[in-house]
């Protein structure tokens, strides 16, 4: 539980440096907040993909560009630490 | 019929102007606090000059015509992700879609929610003069609405060297061009020659700006400047027939 609770946080930061989102903190995002979309943190397509090269370069993640699971994976904080531990499990 | 050598001349009626220097700190930005938080922080500097004097002189026109002129654009930017591409790193997508010479044109365009068309020139040194002139034959071309000019520069990143650094401080400059019926504060006599002396040092935007700076509207101004084989003049209409200076 703590190991996820720090991968949260780690995530958040993660969003927070590669987006330049400078007047957010981390306890600004909600785990379960929708990134993406005018009612969560209000990310657009290009985020999505800033997102997806911050992720790779820091957890080595492999996405698909076509993949019907990016969406969901990318829905808020707690499906991509979901995602990111499941990979590193799997490694 | 003029060949080319014996020149080009038009008018440019000057509504209105704005400029954003960094005069003092070389390395400073200005104040883009009119922007909403989600689209100023993928902001460069460049953008941020552009946008800001833009803003100054057209934020009370709901659609303007825009033309944006820069001899580098955001270089910055492209060098960073050259440096990347050289160093085998991911590319940011964020720097890739805002490296273009468009990308402050859309960024107004966005910011306004302003579908007026955009236009962006860059020619080297010549960037201001040429911009000025698309500015002009826009206008001429249909005098019914204004035409914004924004000429934005800063120096280029030192891999480049001495001359492409030699821009001045990093600066914008805004101009509106003043639609048929609206009276402009003063309009300028454009001309464009061959000139074969050496380039002149300051920008021809600077050079512009400092004609421009401490004048009231309808007072008298004039300058030239010379730069890649081409003399450009400008001087208040009524000046060269003598009736000041």
């Amino acid at each position: 539980m703590d190991a996820l609770n720090t991968l949260r946080l780690e995530i958040k930061r993660l969003i927070i440096a590669a987006l330049d989102l400078e007047d957010t903190t981390p306890d600004d995002i909600a785990d379960d907040a929708p990134l993406f979309g005018d009612e969560g943190l209000g990310l657009d397509s290009i985020d999505a993909l800033e997102l997806g090269v911050a992720l790779r370069k820091k957890y080595q993640l492999q996405l698909e560009a076509n993949d019907a699971g990016n969406r969901q994976h990318f829905r808020s904080v707690n499906s991509l630490a979901a995602l990111v531990s499941s990979r590193a499990q799997a490694a | 019929m003029h060949s080319q050598t014996e020149g080009l001349r038009w008018r440019a009626p000057i509504a209105r102007w704005a400029a954003w220097e960094a005069r003092v700190d070389a390395a400073a930005a200005p104040d883009v606090g009119f922007i909403e938080p989600m689209l100023r922080r993928r902001l460069g500097r460049l953008a941020k000059m552009a946008l800001r004097v833009a803003h100054d002189c057209a934020q009370d026109l709901p659609r303007v015509r825009f033309v944006f002129a820069s001899r580098h654009g955001d270089l910055t930017r492209t060098t960073a992700l050259l440096d990347d591409l050289a160093a085998g790193e991911a590319l940011s997508p964020t720097a890739f879609s805002l490296s273009v010479l468009n990308a402050s044109a859309g960024l107004f365009s966005i910011l306004r929610n302003d579908t007026a068309p955009a236009t962006a020139v860059a020619a080297a040194r010549s960037s201001f003069g040429f911009g000025l002139l698309e500015a002009a034959t826009q206008l001429a071309d249909d005098p019914g609405t204004p035409v914004l000019l924004v000429y934005a520069d800063e120096p280029a990143p030192a891999v480049y060297g001495e001359d492409a650094a030699n821009t001045g401080p990093a600066h914008a400059l805004a101009l509106l061009l003043a639609a048929d019926g609206a009276e402009p504060a003063r309009t300028l006599d454009c001309r464009l020659e061959s000139c074969a002396a050496a380039s002149d040092e300051e920008p021809h935007s600077l050079a512009f700006l400092r004609s421009l700076e401490g004048t009231q509207a309808g007072e008298r101004i004039g300058g030239a400047w010379v730069g890649e084989g081409r003399r450009w003049r400008w001087a208040s209409n009524g000046n060269e027939s003598g009736t000041t200076r």
